[in-house]
């Protein structure tokens, strides 16, 4: 098991505090910048009006898409056929919109399914592949797709247990390999981690999925971000939050309802029609372009469930692959909730440091973290 | 305003203080200069780290009315800014990271910043996955490990959708691991926590 953040927290931690002279310095040329503010009552800056001028703007646009959504809801249906049929360049965020709404059906469809009760965990089995980056002493690098299996039980309290097995890596492109042979072809190794974590320490997804809003509207304002001012949301952070909220959650069918439908009203998400995952299944493909990869999301037509995705470079300024490598992919090949944690002993256990919250008892959940506050601390026990 | 009345305030009142009177905005930099330079240090090197955090300071200043005053604490807004700023100066993070991977393997550079601690066992392969992952990535987990922001101080201080800082965080970790496994295969960091 690699715990690779603790690593990364080594890594420079003994730089040295700022030398008197710089600090002394930088005092003064801040000193220098407040002196040349006009004494007296300070202007609302330029920022503060640029705040206060994109909220006012912010709230009719997004009701003005919603309406757009309605009104695509009842008619795109129709039209999608015809503009596919004829090869068109349809409007892509249309097609992709009628797709949408279809999973939204889908899912307000399927039967309630019960959230995981105390003492039970949402099982998710996955398999996966990642580029791993390796750099050789020459100065050299190269990067491998390093497939996984992963399994995660996640309990209500974020407690639970984590299992994953690299197989062995293929080369992202022939340059790689290449850079591998001229470093003398090292061996690339696999690893696998088998670690058990205590209540509040698999903090995977988004806070507390239960708690969100089933209305799309309400569903669209939090992920637009609503909570953070000041930041243009954007429809690329949309789309990967579409991703995140479906990724080894239980998101509940009227939640799946209402994000799609919230999907389909994010502009630039491209419709990929018919599409095979890594598992080979059938799905419908949904894509946002983006920094130069395209993020691809599989789903079911059949259930709307999360098939899979697929990460693949699009060139451009922003990728570092040519266009057309797969850079990434996963498949969600199975999902239950399960009423007790893998036999065996874990390799490493991560454990929250204090427990004065928790004091109601192992299988109470612990209250979750208010906006601002710190990520609740976990360390890696001993044993 | 008495130097008292600040002393105890929290941030958000000190720089609500400071749109009618600048001078109790010394105040924040009393309070972060030291972190927010040791961030910029370990990201950029300590020569740069000084130029950077003074103007991080100084854009703070311009800047404080669009601060977030529900916010209580200046960290992550000035952590934001910091950020922001070393994105304009990416050249000398990335000749860190160079000089670093070449020290830990050996080679010779002359970076100023390299000092005989510096080469654990796994710099090579961590300054290799930073160095390789988008700069969106790196500035969230450097943010996350080295700042120790909360997602959503992060999210705040990036104006970013938690879910992002998320994804982010997890997808550079996922490079950062497979890395350092691979480095372990080579041979060049030990076993640890094995399966047995």
């Amino acid at each position: 098991m690699i715990d690779e953040l603790e690593r990364l927290r080594h890594l420079r931690g003994e730089v040295q505090p700022p030398s008197e002279p710089a600090r002394r310095a930088a005092a003064a040329a801040l000193a220098a910048a407040i002196a040349a503010q006009a004494p007296g009552p300070a202007a609302p800056g330029p920022a503060l009006a640029t705040r206060v001028r994109a909220r006012r703007r912010r709230a009719p646009r997004r009701r003005l898409r919603f309406a757009v959504g309605v009104l695509a809801a009842a008619v795109l249906a129709i039209v999608l056929d015809a503009t596919l049929q004829s090869g068109s360049p349809a409007a892509p965020a249309t097609a992709a919109a009628a797709v949408l709404t279809r999973l939204a059906h889908v899912a307000a469809a399927q039967p309630a399914a019960t959230a995981p009760g105390p003492g039970q965990y949402l099982y998710v089995q996955s398999e996966s592949a990642y580029p791993s980056d390796s750099y050789t002493a020459a100065g050299g690098h190269f990067s491998v797709l390093v497939p996984q299996r992963r399994e995660i039980w996640i309990g209500s309290d974020d407690s639970g247990w984590l299992r994953e097995i690299d197989g062995q890596g293929t080369f992202l492109t022939p340059a790689d390999r290449a850079a591998w042979i001229a470093a003398g072809s090292p061996s690339l190794a696999a690893s696998t981690s088998n670690t058990q974590f205590g209540a509040g320490c698999l903090s995977l997804g988004p806070a507390d999925i239960s708690s969100l809003p089933t209305n799309p509207s309400a569903l669209a304002a939090d992920i637009s971000g609503r909570r953070i001012e000041g930041g243009p949301p954007g429809p690329a952070e949309d789309f990967v939050q579409v991703g995140d909220l479906l990724r080894e959650t239980d998101a509940s069918p009227a939640l799946r309802a209402a994000l799609y439908q919230v999907a389909a009203r994010i502009p630039g998400v491209i419709a990929l029609g018919p599409v095979t995952d890594h598992a080979g299944r059938r799905g419908v493909g949904l894509a946002y372009d983006s920094q130069g990869t395209r993020q691809e999301l599989i789903f079911d037509p059949a259930t709307s469930a999360l098939l899979g995705e697929r990460y693949t470079s699009i060139g451009g300024a922003g990728a570092q692959e040519p266009a057309g490598t797969v850079v990434g992919w996963a498949v969600y090949l199975k999902t239950a909730i399960v009423d007790s944690l893998p036999a065996g002993r874990p390799d490493s256990r991560m454990e929250p440091v204090t427990s004065s919250t928790s004091s109601s008892g192992a299988g109470a959940p612990l209250p979750k973290p208010a906006p601002g506050s710190l990520v609740r601390p976990c360390r890696a026990a001993s044993g | 305003v008495t130097a008292q009345a600040i002393a105890h305030s929290s941030d958000s009142d000190v720089i609500a203080q400071s749109l009618s009177h600048p001078d109790a905005f010394a105040a924040i930099f009393d309070r972060h200069f030291d972190a927010v330079h040791r961030y910029l240090s370990r990201r950029a090197g300590a020569g740069v780290a000084d130029d950077l955090a003074s103007q991080t300071f100084i854009l703070a200043f311009s800047s404080r009315a669009a601060f977030r005053m529900s916010a209580t604490s200046a960290r992550p807004w000035l952590f934001g800014i910091a950020t922001n700023v070393l994105r304009n100066n990416r050249r000398a993070e990335l000749r860190l990271l160079r000089a670093l991977g070449r020290f830990a393997a050996g080679l010779p550079d002359r970076h100023p910043d390299l000092a005989a601690g510096e080469a654990g066992e796994d710099t090579g392969a961590l300054t290799a996955a930073l160095t390789r992952m988008d700069a969106d990535q790196r500035d969230v987990l450097l943010l996350h490990a080295w700042a120790e922001l909360s997602y959503e101080e992060i999210a705040a201080s990036l104006g970013i959708p938690v879910g992002t800082v998320r994804s982010r965080l997890s997808r550079a970790r996922v490079r950062l691991r497979s890395t350092l496994a691979t480095a372990r295969g080579d041979g060049a960091a030990p076993h640890e926590g094995s399966s047995r």
